[in-house]
């Protein structure tokens, strides 16, 4: 597979040879098989070297949108960061226009006294503050105290304070009530709250009587509110404090 | 009138190909714009493909390359003919049937003769000539940097000989020494490929 002809495969593929020369080589291909092999073999070598420059410009072309979603793991840690950063920023610059009002003083919650201490009184303006949570803008709330009362579900993380507590099939009845209550479906969480009374127990019971004051605040707010207020006139019931703070938030 | 143009980066690379027909045209000449443009087109489409062919971020690229050298090449050898269809719609089908085949592939990658890819479907046919162009580059890689310089000016860059010569890019200074040590540098890399091959078919 040596000489002159074969220097020029290139050229007769380009069909850059004269023609005189273009007609002697194809002559010379009908008689010499391994020269048409090795046109062969370098028209396919120089159709994937064409291939190969044009996935190098492709490759050099690509949308920004295709790199953007190969975002190496350094750049998504770095671009996280930021975002928390400038978060925090805003939070703090926001916190500063719009400073919390201090958490009310309950004197009341530390006597022991055995009789019912009177309700606090309520302080409105700290209810509009408590109003403008983004949680008040979900559709399903139409009640803002039936909202302001699942807040505090949320604020105990999923379970009631005696839950841990309790008996499986006590805190199985608990957690459905309360995922009714966030499903927004008071109704069907009072009608569980009835089904299964258990007046031994005084720390289930304190949980079902606040669950029972929450759905109340979903299904007939004036009721709830009763509830609550009882609630927080009972000076060793385990929601007094929550009920208390609630009341302040929602009335 | 234009005061400045925006930076690349900024400009929507679609402005200027408000029709399928017109996009065609750009790929066949290989606009970088036109190029883009279909990037930004079947990015989405691509990635969700990749996504479901368990694909990993980097073949993910890699798909979304191959499928755009496909549909030009579709377009130049006349397989795609413009009916009116979105050259994107095409190139996201391509990418459907290069991803089927890349798990595959990826077992016994390098090892598809050459021959065979006459014999295979639309998308395994695209699959094999892709996998011989990885294998070329490869092979390059291989070649000693005289034959590298020699072919890449030629067949990467589109260099003619006349402007490697007067910009003294190689050794050579005549053009039939360039031609010649080219050829032979083309016999060798083709030997080699012709070696990587026959091994990967034992």
């Amino acid at each position: 597979m040596e000489g002159p002809l074969y220097d020029h495969i290139e050229a007769y593929i380009r069909r850059e040879l004269a023609p005189e020369a273009q007609a002697a080589f194809e002559e010379a291909m009908r008689t010499d098989a391994a020269l048409q092999d090795a046109v062969a073999e370098h028209r396919v070598l120089m159709d994937h070297l064409e291939a190969l420059r044009l996935r190098q410009k492709v490759a050099q072309n690509l949308s920004p949108a295709v790199e953007k979603r190969r975002m190496p793991p350094l750049l998504l840690l770095i671009t996280g960061a930021a975002l928390v950063a400038i978060s925090i920023f805003l939070i703090r610059v926001r916190g500063k226009q719009h400073p919390n009002p201090t958490a009310p003083e309950i004197p009341v919650l530390d006597q022991p006294s055995g009789s019912p201490a009177p309700a606090p009184e309520i302080q409105p303006e700290k209810a509009q503050d408590q109003r403008a949570s983004p949680l008040k803008k979900h559709p399903l709330v139409a009640d803002p105290r039936f909202a302001a009362a699942l807040r505090t579900l949320e604020s105990m993380d999923g379970t009631p304070m005696g839950l841990d507590d309790v008996d499986a099939q006590k805190r199985e009845h608990l957690s459905r009530i309360i995922g009714l209550l966030r499903a927004h479906q008071p109704e069907q969480a009072l009608t569980h709250i009835g089904a299964f009374p258990d007046v031994t127990d005084p720390e289930y019971t304190e949980d079902l009587e606040w669950l029972q004051a929450v759905a109340l605040l979903g299904t007939q707010p004036e009721s709830g509110l009763q509830a609550l207020q009882t609630i927080a006139a009972s000076p060793h019931h385990a929601y007094r404090r929550k009920a208390i703070l609630l009341l302040e938030s929602i009335q | 009138m234009t005061f400045f143009r925006l930076p690349l980066v900024f400009r929507d690379p679609c402005a200027q190909y408000p029709d399928p027909a017109s996009l065609m045209r750009g790929l066949h000449a290989e606009e970088p714009e036109a190029i883009r443009c279909l990037s930004d087109k079947i990015a989405s489409a691509v990635h969700s493909i990749g996504r479901k062919y368990s694909l990993s971020a980097e073949d993910i690229k890699e798909l979304h390359i191959d499928a755009i050298v496909v549909m030009i090449q579709k377009i130049r050898e006349g397989a795609y003919r413009f009916m009116g269809f979105a050259p994107s719609t095409y190139a996201i089908k391509v990418a459907g049937m290069l991803a089927r085949n890349y798990q595959r592939a990826s077992r016994n990658r390098y090892t598809l003769p050459l021959e065979s890819a006459v014999h295979l479907q639309d998308g395994e046919e695209a699959l094999a000539a892709l996998l011989q162009v990885d294998l070329l580059e490869r092979l390059l890689s291989k070649l000693d940097e005289r034959c590298r310089t020699l072919i890449t000016l030629k067949f990467l860059k589109g260099l003619k000989d006349q402007e490697v010569l007067d910009q003294h890019l190689t050794a050579y200074t005549t053009l039939d020494s360039l031609k010649n040590n080219r050829a032979r540098c083309m016999k060798k890399l083709s030997q080699m490929a012709t070696e990587a091959l026959q091994k990967g078919e034992d």
